[in-house]
């Protein structure tokens, strides 16, 4: 199977028509054909069990096909999806040239949206960087993947990530459970993400973390002797990259593996998302190891 | 190889600049922007030297730029030029002292004599030399020959010999007829070289004057300066600059009988605000009052009616060369005009006499006499006549035969003819015959010959239109007049006036005469102008002018008027001034030579900081660095490097192997 190159895809500059390619392609990835055999109608019906109120039986299935079946009601049934997009400056960060790790993420999480709500899900977004910037609650309303679309392509107006405080907020305003999708660098310190990552999964959420990183963050591709200058605060260093490479990822790896671990301990999905790999890959990995465990479906 | 200023040299050790900067490692300053610096730690900075030159090329075209730069501004010439200089190639220098009259002006004429001597003894012994004096025309005083086979000391007491008569003039100052005179001198020298001297490696005209703004340079704005001769003008001023001075010159005169007012511009210069004059006429002071520095005034003087000369003389300053101005005594022509008539009257203004007596008034130069003859007068009264007019108005007896013997002797007569013949043939001729002319309305004058003297005034387009002037009545002339030659015609084409030769004089014959009965001659313009011209053709003028300026020829005469005061040549007496442009004495700039194209000399000498400060040797090299122009190869080559340097560094080439080149611009 072939994927579409993120740099490729990112060329695209409607956010609406990028989710589009990558979900047409996450069907085929999955075998199955959107347009077939798939209809709203179909999705909602359940075997009639004892106890059901007969009310909902749909008689004229039952007189056809002399089996009774039960019509299910949305708010019953469907998934309530947040996703938490961190709008801090380092997301800005890309070593591609039109591949930032924000447009990676935004796309990503346009993509998810549209997938759920084809499916009659419900998802919301909440944007965040020094605090939090925008929630929009879950909903699954005609226009309202278009407000999600708008909201996504904002640019990013914060200079740092206030991590934790922002989850803080944000853990207030979910009442509701349902899906929590964090998409994040998660340039933070570990500490201060444990407790607020931990109270998510404490009142219920399933909390998915999709933490974006670019190739050259992973690997420390640079090579020429330079001054860094941290997208986030402005401060400079000189860096000779093949005497500061070793010490890098090092402490990279360390960084990766306390967020593992902290995700390990409170039951949370860690999907490691590196921009050079494409949003369709990223997605059937995701979707074929976490199928039946977290809310999401694949029909 | 020699240099003009070789201290510029020292400059060329600014090299080790770029030396030093390519030694210098600049610190890296790509900024790399990161998402994070949390899990990076700081490298040490790179040293700021190393000891390998890189961008080698770069550095060398830096440091040949610098070279160059250095050398352009040390003046490099070749130093076998200086050989040549040796070998007696030496410049041919003619030194022009001006002699005007405004040279007399305090020391002014021992500087510049001192000047000349002082050029003549800075002279090189292969230099040639010639010295020449100047007013109105350029005087030879020493020739390049003279000076030729002399050496330094010789020279110098030929010119001191040749200086020590000289002394300022009068005369005004041709300064371009000079320079101009000078080119020649030069140009002839050259022709007629003595093959025995090599070719001079340059030519210089040295100027010594005051250069007062009333010296003429305008010919020299036409004239073609040859490119070769360098002009070094030597401007001298007065020691006390703050001294004003006053100088006066005719303006013009203004006839008239009874009196003669003489107006003069009385002109003060200088740099002193004001000056205090008296106006003298004959020693009798008859004005005074303050002149104001830079302005002029008209002051007049009313001459005593007497006819001797006089002079007007103005005090207050030092210099009086131009403080007087000679006044010519009057001398008018004193025509005796004899009238021969039997009944024209001098009151009767249907007379023809009438009208003649108001033509000819008197004036300062012409004081005519007429003299109106009876037939019943002596003919004695003929030996006074210097021209005569026979008014034909009847029978006028004995005189006519003394008229034509006054014709025949030199004089000039007009006769007029009336209405009836009374033995005009006496004078005209034999078979001279007219009858009166049938006239419709009346008839006009045409034909005119103003080739002839007598008809000359009216050749001016103002008064050349006779149709205004209306004939009543004239005569036909029927014989006697074969052979004279026709100066007017009537318009049917008969003969208006004729000049017939008499012996040594002539008879002009006139068919008609001036009295309003016959015509409107005496009422139009031309009349006066007729008059004088014909009185101009018998010898007596109103033009000759007694006032001369210094430099003017002499009237009559081939002497040129060389002293001021009064010259008597003949009967006449002539006063000779001084030229007012003379007087016009601020200092002109040397500058305006440079405007007319001539090449000046690098440092114009001036009275205030002379040229002794630079010797001839120096001179001598800058004149061979401006032939041989090397600086300006220089400067192409710099420009050229400076090219070079600017592309080499704009394409980033350093010099190095094409490898690191290729390493660096794949990281």
């Amino acid at each position: 199977m072939t994927f579409l190159d993120p740099a490729a895809l990112m060329r695209i500059r409607s956010l609406e028509l990028r989710a589009r390619v990558v979900v047409e392609g996450l069907w085929r990835g999955l075998h199955r054909s959107p347009y077939h055999g798939f209809s709203v109608e179909f999705t909602e019906y359940r075997p009639y069990v004892k106890g059901d109120d007969p009310r909902h039986v749909d008689w004229k299935v039952a007189a056809r096909t002399d089996r009774h079946y039960i019509k299910k009601y949305e708010d019953e049934t469907n998934l309530r999806c947040q996703f938490l997009l961190d709008h801090s400056r380092s997301m800005q960060f890309g070593s591609m040239a039109g591949l930032r790790k924000s447009d990676y993420a935004a796309t990503l999480v346009a993509t998810l949206s549209y997938f759920l709500m084809q499916q009659g899900d419900a998802a919301g977004l909440s944007t965040f960087g020094q605090h939090l910037d925008e929630h929009i609650p879950p909903r699954n309303r005609p226009g309202h993947l278009r407000r999600l679309l708008v909201e996504l392509e904002k640019p990013s107006a914060h200079a740092t990530t206030a991590l934790a405080t922002s989850l803080a907020s944000i853990t207030d305003l979910l009442r509701k459970r349902g899906l929590v999708m964090l998409v994040s660098d998660l340039i933070a310190p570990v500490e201060h993400l444990e407790s607020q990552l931990g109270l998510l999964a404490a009142r219920g959420h399933d909390v998915v973390l999709f933490h974006i990183m670019d190739r050259a963050e992973v690997d420390f591709t640079f090579t020429e002797a330079a001054q860094f200058r941290s997208l986030e605060g402005g401060s400079q260093l000189f860096v000779d990259p093949a005497a500061a490479r070793a010490g890098y990822l090092e402490r990279h790896g360390a960084h990766l593996k306390k967020i593992r671990d902290v995700c390990n301990r409170h039951g949370i999905r860690y999907q490691a998302a590196i921009t050079d790999v494409p949003l369709e890959k990223l997605l059937l990995d995701y979707l074929k190891e976490t199928s039946g465990k977290s809310g999401l479906r694949v029909n | 190889m020699n240099f003009l200023f070789p201290l510029f040299l020292a400059a060329g050790a600014a090299v080790i600049a770029p030396l030093l900067l390519h030694l210098r490692r600049q610190p890296p300053s790509k900024v790399t922007e990161f998402s994070s610096l949390d899990f990076l730690q700081p490298t040490a900075v790179p040293t700021t030297t190393k000891r390998r030159l890189e961008r080698w090329l770069l550095l060398l075209l830096r440091c040949l730029a610098l070279l160059l730069l250095a050398l352009i501004f040390a003046r490099p010439y070749r130093s076998s030029a200086d050989a040549d200089l040796q070998k007696g190639r030496g410049t041919a220098t003619l030194i022009l002292l001006d002699r005007s009259a405004s040279m007399s002006r305090g020391d002014l004429w021992e500087d510049a004599v001192s000047r000349v001597l002082d050029h003549v003894g800075r002279a090189h012994a292969s230099d040639r030399l010639a010295v020449g004096v100047f007013d109105r025309k350029l005087e030879r005083v020493l020739g390049f020959d003279d000076t030729a086979a002399q050496g330094v000391s010789e020279r110098l007491g030929l010119a001191q010999a040749a200086l020590k008569e000289l002394k300022p003039g009068v005369m005004a100052t041709q300064m371009d007829a000079a320079l101009i005179d000078a080119v020649t001198w030069m140009d002839e020298t050259r022709r007629s070289g003595n093959d025995e001297l090599p070719p001079p490696s340059s030519r210089e005209v040295v100027l010594v004057t005051d250069l007062q703004e009333g010296a003429s340079l305008e010919r020299l704005r036409g004239f073609t300066w040859p490119q070769d001769i360098t002009l070094d003008v030597e401007v001298l001023s007065p020691d006390d600059t703050s001294v004003a001075d006053l100088a006066i010159a005719m303006v013009n005169e203004q006839d008239s009988k009874a009196e003669e007012v003489v107006r003069a511009r009385l002109t003060a210069s200088g740099q002193a605000d004001a000056v205090s004059y008296e106006l003298l006429l004959d020693e009798k002071k008859i004005a005074a009052g303050q002149a104001i520095a830079g302005t002029s005034r008209i002051v007049k003087a009313i001459l005593p009616d007497d006819e001797k000369s006089h002079s007007l003389k103005v005090l207050g300053d030092e210099w009086e060369l131009n403080n007087v101005v000679h006044l010519a005594p009057r001398q008018p022509a004193r025509p005796v005009v004899l009238v021969l008539s039997s009944a024209a009257s001098v009151s009767d203004s249907s007379s023809a006499l009438y009208y003649l007596k108001r033509a000819l008034q008197p004036t300062a130069r012409l004081m005519p006499e007429l003299l109106s003859v009876r037939p019943s007068d002596d003919i004695s009264v003929w030996s006074r006549a210097s021209s005569a007019i026979v008014i034909a108005d009847g029978p006028l007896g004995k005189h006519l035969a003394s008229a034509r013997a006054f014709a025949e002797g030199g004089g000039n007569v007009l006769v007029l003819l009336g209405d009836t013949d009374h033995g005009l043939h006496e004078i005209c001729g034999p078979g001279f015959q007219f009858e009166e002319a049938v006239v419709k309305n009346y008839a006009l004058l045409t034909n005119l010959d103003t080739s002839h003297p007598l008809l000359a005034p009216f050749d001016d387009q103002r008064l050349a239109n006779f149709n205004q002037m209306h004939i009543w009545k004239h005569r036909l002339l029927k014989g006697g007049v074969e052979g004279a030659s026709k100066l007017i015609e009537f318009d049917d084409g008969s003969p208006a006036l004729v000049e017939l030769a008499r012996g040594k004089g002539r008879v002009f014959v006139m068919a008609t005469t001036w009295s309003p009965a016959d015509s409107q001659l005496a009422l139009v313009p031309q009349f006066v102008p007729f008059v004088y011209s014909w009185l101009s053709i018998a010898g007596s003028t109103m033009d000759a002018s007694h006032q001369l300026l210094t430099g003017e020829m002499i009237p009559g005469t081939q002497k040129v008027a060389d002293a001021l005061g009064l010259v008597k040549e003949g009967n006449e007496t002539y006063a000779v001034n001084l030229p007012p442009d003379e007087s016009r004495l601020a200092p002109q700039s040397p500058a305006k030579f440079a405007g007319m194209n001539i090449p000046m000399s690098d440092q114009p000498g001036s009275s205030e900081e002379g040229s002794g400060g630079m010797s001839g040797m120096k001179l001598e090299h800058e004149a061979l660095e401006r032939q041989q122009g090397y600086w300006f190869l220089l400067l192409g080559a710099l420009l050229w490097i400076v090219g070079m340097e600017t592309w080499l560094a704009s394409r980033g080439f350093v010099g190095e192997s094409r490898g690191n080149v290729q390493a660096q611009r794949t990281t």
